[in-house]
């Protein structure tokens, strides 16, 4: 059994015009050690599916499926079970590090914090472990008694990474890591995130920085409007996307053209007929609108979600 | 077109501002109709503050920007008002650039009644034009900056710009909270629009990849100085500056 596995997991925020799927019968896998990218725009149900995997979604959401870590389905644990494997087991790294790190307390204060969680340590250990961990994220130690608006984006967000990190978790998820980082910062911190997860630990990465998937990822998974539209090896679907989304994902990179996507994602509560992208899609077909496609596999743990591919 | 000529810009910084900070140490380059120069560099590098100087929103510590002739940080009354209208900016964060109190058709109408751009009963004509110009139906009009994404915020901004009828665009990062196909879509939009109206851009970007693509030429900005300009092409395949190599080194392959 795979150390994550997520079965047709659904998820409606109750909103006044009605109940919208965010996630819509997502399913997928990770192996011990493997790394997951999941990408998509914004909106498309990425940073949710992380919040779920944790269970921080806000009360009042309606969670459906199964998500089994370790062969314990987390969404049918009670809450005082739940914090035991938060942080210790799978830790998240959230976006925007300015508004994750808490303002009025220090560097070294956040992080034993987080090192409190699991280690009752006291004194040089702590202070031990609190270096340690900094400069395992290439901070100096001055870091220590800095506050966060002291310090640039970049060292932000390795301060964040080292946090997600204190408890040695089994399963790191990142949430955007790279998000406005200029490109000396974003390359030191995708070579951060490298060193502690590649052979190190299960990893979900969570972004639309397309080449740094690439280069962090074992797996992708491609979200479109609440569903996985293609889900493969990194190497493959970058290389060859099959669904026409992935494939003008990738063409809008500007390393790839900076060709656009005609149109817009469709809102939560505004889906169309059939598959979800058929109106953007210039190789839709006359059942593209009547039906939606299932996720199909293509080839061995190749799934694609169209009727064209 | 425009000319910038040994710009600079120190803010007071050190101990009772003993120790000033050069963001921008001696800049000069020109554009022309229809062509775009890309600043590239780091966070910090002065890039944004270059932009700010050009468009006279920030007053130099020196040296001097002429557009069309006309020296941008001497000019007053009827010559400021020309510049002001000539000479456009776009931000990087479309939400803070709209006042969230106000429409998107009073976003719109506000610049055309001040600068007398149009008479009063075609103010309303006009911005559905300007609207379309940018790929927003009229449904627009009514709305808020808040019940938009940010690539329709983006594009609103870019529609209040050209309102005033401009011939040069500081582009100050102005995909850079955007998705990619957002992003790409942006570009399109701003490339049709350069082509249309002979637009002259200075685009401001960290993203290498967009300004390759975008640019006519690059200059690269390091510690508010530029330490290497040419054709976008020979800078993307031939870099000569050590840093400008090392700013490339960092590029991750998609």
């Amino acid at each position: 059994m795979p150390l994550l596995l997520i079965k047709n997991l659904t998820v409606d925020f109750p909103l006044p015009e009605g109940t919208v799927h965010v996630l819509d019968g997502v399913s997928l896998e990770l192996g011990e050690k493997e790394r997951l990218a999941l990408i998509g725009e914004t909106g498309s149900g990425k940073t949710v599916l992380g919040h779920t995997i944790l269970r921080l979604l806000p009360p009042g959401t309606q969670v459906r499926g199964e998500v089994w870590y370790d062969g314990c389905n987390l969404l049918s644990l009670p809450s005082t079970r739940m914090r035991e494997f938060r942080g210790k087991e799978i830790a998240m790294v959230l976006q925007n590090p300015a508004a994750a790190l808490n303002p009025v307390l220090t560097g070294g204060y956040q992080v034993r914090e987080a090192i409190a969680r699991r280690w009752l340590l006291n004194g040089r250990p702590v202070r031990r472990k609190v270096a340690e961990l900094l400069a395992g994220v290439r901070l100096p130690e001055r870091v220590i008694s800095s506050y966060p608006h002291q310090l640039s984006g970049g060292m932000q967000q390795r301060l964040l990474l080292s946090l997600g990190l204190a408890l040695e978790p089994r399963l790191l998820i990142a949430d955007e890591p790279t998000k406005q980082l200029d490109w000396p910062l974003r390359a030191q911190v995708v070579e951060l995130l490298r060193e502690m997860t590649f052979g190190q630990r299960a990893f979900i990465l969570i972004t639309h920085d397309l080449p740094a998937a690439r280069q962090l990822a074992d797996r992708v998974a491609v979200l479109y409007a609440g569903q996985v539209v293609e889900y493969g090896p990194a190497e493959a679907v970058f290389s060859a996307p099959r669904h026409p989304y992935t494939r003008g994902l990738l063409d809008s990179h500007p390393a790839r053209g900076l060709k656009p996507i005609p149109g817009a994602a469709p809102a939560f509560t505004a889906l169309p007929p059939g598959c979800r992208f058929q109106p953007r899609c210039r190789r839709a077909r006359a059942i593209c609108a009547r039906e939606a496609p299932p996720l199909a596999e293509v080839a061995p743990g190749y799934r694609v979600r169209c009727y064209c591919c | 077109m425009l000319e910038v000529r040994d710009l600079k810009k120190y803010f007071r910084g050190g101990l009772l501002g003993r120790r000033p900070v050069k963001a921008v140490d001696g800049v000069s380059f020109t554009i022309n109709p229809g062509y775009t120069l890309g600043l590239v560099g780091e966070s910090g590098a002065g890039k944004s503050t270059v932009g700010r100087l050009v468009v006279g929103l920030v007053r130099p510590t020196g040296g001097s920007v002429f557009y069309e002739g006309r020296d941008v940080f001497r000019a007053r009354g009827e010559e400021a008002l020309y510049l002001r209208r000539k000479m456009q900016i776009i931000f990087q964060n479309p939400q803070g650039a709209l006042n969230p109190r106000m429409r998107i058709g009073e976003i719109l109408s506000e610049p055309l009644l001040v600068h007398h751009m149009v008479r009063g009963r075609y103010v309303r004509e006009r911005v559905a034009d300007l609207l379309e110009m940018v790929g927003l139906g009229p449904e627009f009009y009514h709305r808020y900056p808040w019940e938009m994404s940010g690539g329709q915020n983006q594009r609103v901004a870019i529609a209040r710009a050209l309102s005033l009828e401009p011939s040069f665009l500081v582009l100050d990062e102005p995909t850079s909270a955007l998705d990619v196909s957002v992003q790409a879509q942006v570009f399109q939009l701003l490339k049709k629009i350069q082509q249309e109206m002979r637009l002259a851009y200075l685009l401001i970007s960290h993203d290498l990849d967009v300004v390759f693509r975008v640019a006519d030429e690059v200059a690269v900005m390091h510690r508010g100085r530029i330490l290497e300009q040419g054709s976008a092409s020979a800078v993307a395949v031939s870099p000569r500056h050590p840093y400008t190599i090392r700013l490339l080194s960092a590029r991750i392959g998609l």
